[in-house]
């Protein structure tokens, strides 16, 4: 019954965020085959642009796949939608004037919490294997081949390492529940450290270094190498992501407990 | 001791009368969380984009330089034409969400419709709130650019970023509007958010990716029609045409939000 409630609560985000993978995977899908000609129209030009990883593009669905799907679009509207499938709960039943209803019933703070997140959660890895769907169906139409094992590979990986946005999601909006307030305060709190992230580690990879704030770089470590395998896996950052999910998660259980409903 | 209760306003036609005031400031207290965060992040992709350019057209001027990236090119390409256009967006759509539909929800509209205040006055204040926030964000983030730039060792005009930022605002009235109409038709706390952001963001992408082609906002907002096609600096005027048609529309959508909020029954 908890499920079902949290799949009520939330069913409609849901949809919008397959509606939305949908766009943004048909979108670079169709882009595919006139992208491509750009690229070996501007190789073949002497006065075209050429940077290194056009070969790439050209010549590599896998990579084409993964630098404009899993290292940019489709992981940034995961990512919104993971927030947004964290938000609500208790807090949002309190505004609502509902939320003794549910505190009324033999379940404990807690179990509303992680059934929550729960819920969630498998929203968001269905909305992953959806858009997987999505490419297998598109490339199928637009006569590419890909290596399911690897487009399975990378979801896994933007999963493993998003559960840090669900969780830090869900703390904002248990810290910060007024009207849309939590949206983009999440956003601000998740999007100016990441830019200042980045400003630091382009300059520390100009340097030739590799710093352990890198480890921190959550956006690099979801989208990870573009050819996946057991070494080239970021277990490293993938640890930090979850050692930091756990303290979310404790902080917002934590705060929960004592919230005065 | 008599104590007399009334609603009736000793200055019912003034705008600035206290009840407006008033209005104006729980509209400002409503949105202020929200437009704080949505500065930061402006301010944070500004700070982000200036700092990184001098690397950026080092890298990209070593490796073509036959085709030489003026600074000016960066900032209008990567910053008015796009980045912060989108992040603008998102920021004025945001601070227009809320009003009376949302507070139906929540249980409390019937204290604001106890105000001696017309419906009609706690949109259009609620409405010149959430402009004047978006207004802030645009020449807010527009004029850091010039003052960061000096601290990288480039330049950028004053006047043309206060133009671009000024054009940014004007145009995105539509926006505004957009956001305030769907606040008012929906009242979920996450279905305007969603529903409009997908749908901005579908027709953002959608112009920037040239998918969807002819007359559009973002373009007026950037004033694509108005700049040198070489320095991407403003030439002349603003496209007033342009302008003529984005304030037609944002009356059209105020005007609509308008009437919801007179039919609709709290």
């Amino acid at each position: 019954m908890l499920f079902y409630k949290a799949w009520i609560e939330t069913r409609v985000r849901f949809l919008a965020g397959l509606v939305a993978a949908a766009v943004v995977c048909i979108f670079y899908l169709e882009q595919h085959a006139w992208l491509v000609s750009m690229w070996a129209a501007d190789l073949q030009n002497p006065h075209g642009y050429h940077m290194k990883w056009m070969p790439l593009g050209i010549h590599e669905y896998g990579w084409y796949l993964w630098h404009y799907l899993y290292d940019n679009y489709l992981q940034q509207v995961w990512a919104l939608f993971a927030i947004l499938f964290a938000f609500g709960g208790l807090i949002r039943e309190r505004n609502g004037g509902t939320v003794l209803f549910s505190l009324g019933l033999p379940v404990s703070r807690r179990r509303w919490l992680f059934t929550r997140l729960l819920v969630a959660l498998l929203e968001s890895i269905g909305l992953s294997l959806f858009a997987v769907l999505v490419i297998a169906v598109g490339s199928a139409a637009i006569h590419e081949t890909f290596s399911l094992s690897q487009v399975l590979l990378h979801t896994a990986l933007m999963v493993a390492a998003g559960v840090f946005v669900i969780a830090f999601g869900n703390l904002c909006y248990t810290l910060f529940p007024g009207n849309y307030l939590s949206l983009i305060l999440t956003l601000t709190l998740l999007g100016a450290p990441y830019l200042w992230l980045q400003t630091y580690m382009q300059h520390m990879r100009y340097l030739g270094r590799t710093p352990w704030i890198g480890y921190l770089d959550f956006a690099h470590t979801m989208a990870g190498p573009w050819q996946i395998t057991w070494t080239t896996t970021p277990w490293m950052a993938l640890l930090v992501a979850w050692t930091l999910t756990a303290f979310l998660l404790m902080a917002t259980v934590a705060h929960g407990d004592r919230l005065d409903y | 001791m008599e104590i007399v209760l009334t609603t009736n306003s000793s200055h019912p036609h003034r705008f600035f009368a206290t009840e407006s005031i008033s209005i104006c400031w729980k509209a400002w207290r409503e949105s202020r969380g929200r437009f704080f965060s949505a500065l930061v992040l402006l301010a944070s992709f500004v700070v982000y984009a200036v700092i990184t350019s001098p690397g950026f057209l080092s890298r990209y001027n070593t490796r073509f330089p036959d085709k030489t990236l003026l600074y000016s090119v960066y900032v209008w390409t990567g910053l008015f034409h796009y980045a912060l256009q989108g992040l603008w967006v998102l920021g004025a759509f945001i601070v227009a969400l809320g009003g009376l539909a949302r507070e139906k929800t929540t249980g409390v509209a019937l204290f604001t419709l106890g105000l001696p205040v017309a419906r009609r006055n706690l949109f259009l204040i609620r409405a010149w709130v959430a402009w004047a926030e978006a207004v802030a964000f645009g020449l807010a983030s527009a004029v850091l650019i010039p003052v960061l730039s000096a601290f990288v060792g480039e330049s950028y005009p004053f006047f043309q970023a206060l133009a671009f930022g000024a054009s940014m605002t004007a145009a995105g009235l539509v926006v505004v509007a957009f956001g305030l109409f769907l606040s008012e038709i929906f009242e979920g706390e996450f279905t305007s958010p969603v529903a409009g952001l997908c749908t901005l963001t579908a027709i953002f992408l959608g112009y920037r990716a040239h998918t969807l082609r002819g007359w559009n906002v973002f373009d007026v907002m950037s004033a694509t029609t108005s700049i040198d096609p070489k320095t991407q600096l403003l030439t002349g005027g603003f496209h007033w045409f342009g302008l003529t048609i984005c304030f037609l529309i944002s009356v059209v959508l105020l005007g609509a939000t308008h009437a919801v909020i007179q039919a609709r029954d709290f």
